[in-house]
């Protein structure tokens, strides 16, 4: 169910990002001035429209075609007007436009105009654009610094974008992780609600068959006489039983007693088990963002007994090799996320090799004088090595129902604390190890810090 | 009554991996009557009525894995003495889970009522008629279960087991008795 959350989140994402505002822009709004000479004007008429205008580039029409697009550089160049006299001046400028001037319709997508603007090479790059109708009519000019202020805006909000998709990723892959972790609360919580039920219930079931009242009727017999107590209880019939009457009840109602003491302490002893199954989850709730040292065995530890239910159902074995190891300086939230990440993918690793010995072997060791390693070695499936770079690229994925973002968001979640992640394998059917890398404590870094398991 | 009339069987077999899911059945199932003191005579005379009678109890083995629970199911045999009723737990690892313990008990014994107690299910119910196929003889139990629900499954099942019994040894007379008449039964009314 979770993971069809997911699908519709990124779904969702996937939508945005493809919609995104500077794309729609309206190419009208990019057209600096609509200046334009017909085909026929002469070269000298067209150069000195350009020296009372301030453009650089205008549109020729030929009707109501536009034909081309004239340059006040070429313009003047064959003017001549550098060497005082002018060879081409009675030409019609329609025999020097632009060679391939860039016609642009108007509803052309951002996209494909910028690609088409840009991919220009050297001189013609330096053009502008001209748009025209639907119709061909001629719309205006859209110069060059427009577009490629657009081309450096949309580059800013795909940047934006994808920083998004990517801390929304990042809560989506928590979630799943967490998902894993719920099904084995889940699990645990509802074997010990269990008990507590039938507890519960039969707590209630001897209260409700208790001899109180048997009591009271016995007291009532004992004030209904209490004028000549001493005769009814030596003569009557009834009144001989009493005293035996009211020992038994006595006896019955203090075994009642001890048997409602021993529900009512199994009920105690079992919401105590549920307390802590609920404060160990609620340890890592909370996102804190904070780095605090803490020692590394200690996650580590609480990550192996958040996914203990899911290992002994798969029947997989977890060896520990804990060295004593310095407080490790991470955001412990961030640490638990990426040892669920690695613990899940070892699991399925294992699970998927079907191999009859599955073996998770956990080690947190001393690496140098900086950091500390966690490793996580299993002996399931292996990674190809053409797939071992790739593990960690974000959307791949060698799982059917795999999202692709776990060893993803993971790498960055130890780059974004100082540490790293990397992976080895050597090769299909061999295993794999995943090696995390956390910063250490460095203020005093001489005194070891005892972890307790 | 007749010959054909079994005993009353009231043994029960829980297959759980969890020790206080045994405690739970056990509490609910097995009488754990108040040591006999004389003072349910005494209140005859006191309160003017007698108390109504406890049902009675169950016999309560416990399996805490599949292969225990099918091994215990064959000495009940040996013995003579089968059980009328299983209570499985559908995940006990690292063993046999739930429907692969079922399968293994039926072809022990096909006879046997069997409870599935699942609390989170791996299988679906069609997953499980698949595997076991639509038997008379099994019921669901949801974890966290009610006193109540046990204890009148466990009721009903036992009795269940007994009718089922006594109908077979029926059948059984029957087709002796008739030996003499022509091999093809004609349905009556048919």
């Amino acid at each position: 169910m979770n993971m069809h959350v997911n699908a519709l989140e990124l779904d969702s994402l996937a939508h945005e990002a493809k919609t995104p505002g500077v794309e729609q822009t309206d190419l009208a709004t990019l057209v600096k001035h609509q200046e334009w000479v017909e085909a026929n004007t002469r070269l000298d008429e067209v150069y000195q429209r350009f020296n009372s205008l301030d453009q650089d580039f205008c549109a020729v029409k030929d009707g109501a075609e536009v034909v081309g697009l004239c340059s006040k550089g070429h313009t003047g160049f064959l003017m001549g007007h550098r060497y005082g006299f002018a060879i081409y001046s009675h030409h019609p400028v329609r025999e020097h436009v632009v060679e391939r001037p860039l016609l642009i319709r108007h509803g052309t997508p951002v996209r494909e105009v910028l690609q088409k603007a840009l991919s220009r090479q050297g001189k013609e790059f330096n053009e502008d654009v001209i748009l025209i109708g639907q119709e061909g009519e001629y719309l205006g000019i859209i110069p060059v610094p427009a577009l490629v202020r657009l081309q450096s805006a949309l580059v800013e909000e795909k940047f934006r974008m994808q920083e998004a998709l990517h801390q929304r990723l990042l809560v989506v892959s928590r979630k799943a992780g967490m998902a894993e972790v719920a099904t084995g609360i889940l699990h645990n919580v509802g074997n010990v609600l269990n008990s507590v039920n039938v507890s519960a219930t039969l707590a209630v079931d001897h209260a409700r068959q208790s001899k109180i009242s048997s009591l009271e009727k016995a007291v009532a017999l004992l004030h209904e006489h209490r004028e000549n107590l001493a005769d009814y209880l030596s003569n009557d019939p009834k009144g001989k039983l009493l005293s035996e009457y009211l020992t038994q009840l006595a006896a019955r109602l203090k075994s009642e007693q001890a048997k409602q003491i021993t529900e009512l302490d199994s009920l105690i002893k079992h919401i105590g088990h549920i307390k802590n199954i609920v404060a160990m989850q609620q340890n890592y709730a909370k996102v804190s963002g904070l780095l605090e040292p803490v020692p590394a065995a200690e996650l580590v530890h609480d990550a192996l007994e958040l996914n203990a239910e899911s290992f002994t159902r798969h029947g997989i074995e977890i060896e520990r090799q804990f060295e004593d190891v310095p407080n490790v300086i991470v955001d412990k939230h961030k640490v638990l996320q990426i040892m669920i990440n690695l613990l899940r993918n070892g699991k399925y690793a294992l699970t998927a090799g079907g191999g009859r010995h599955k073996r998770l072997v956990v080690g947190v060791l001393n690496n140098g004088e900086k950091r500390v390693k966690i490793v996580v070695q299993d002996n399931g499936v292996g990674i190809a090595p053409e797939n071992l770079e790739r593990i960690f690229a974000h959307g791949f994925t060698t799982k059917k129902d795999g999202h692709g973002f776990g060893l993803h968001s993971s790498a960055l979640a130890a780059k974004e604390m100082g540490g790293s992640l990397h992976a080895h394998s050597d090769g299909l059917g061999k295993g794999a190890t995943f090696i995390l890398e956390l910063p250490i404590e460095q203020t005093e870094p001489n005194k070891p810090t005892g972890a307790k398991i | 009554m007749n010959k054909f009339v079994s005993e009353k069987n009231r043994r029960l077999l829980v297959v759980d991996d969890n020790p206080t899911i045994h405690q739970d059945f056990r509490k609910i199932l097995e009488l754990a009557p108040f040591a006999d003191d004389g003072l349910d005579d005494l209140e005859t005379v006191f309160q003017g009525v007698s108390r109504p009678n406890d049902r009675d109890g169950f016999e309560i083995d416990s399996a805490f894995q599949g292969v225990e629970g099918l091994n215990k199911v064959l000495d009940a045999l040996k013995a003579g003495q089968p059980y009328a009723l299983a209570f499985v737990d559908m995940r006990m690892p690292p063993g046999w889970d739930g429907v692969e313990t079922i399968a293994q008990l039926w072809q022990a014994d096909p006879r046997l009522q069997i409870v599935i107690c699942t609390a989170y299910s791996d299988y679906s119910w069609d997953q499980i008629i698949q595997q076991l196929g639509n038997r008379d003889n099994l019921a669901v139990l949801k974890k966290p279960f009610d006193n109540v629900e046990v204890l009148q499954l466990a009721e009903a099942l036992t009795r269940k087991w007994l009718l089922t019994q006594e109908l077979q040894h029926r059948q059984a007379s029957w087709a002796v008795a008739r030996q003499p008449a022509p091999a093809v039964l004609v349905p009556v009314g048919g």
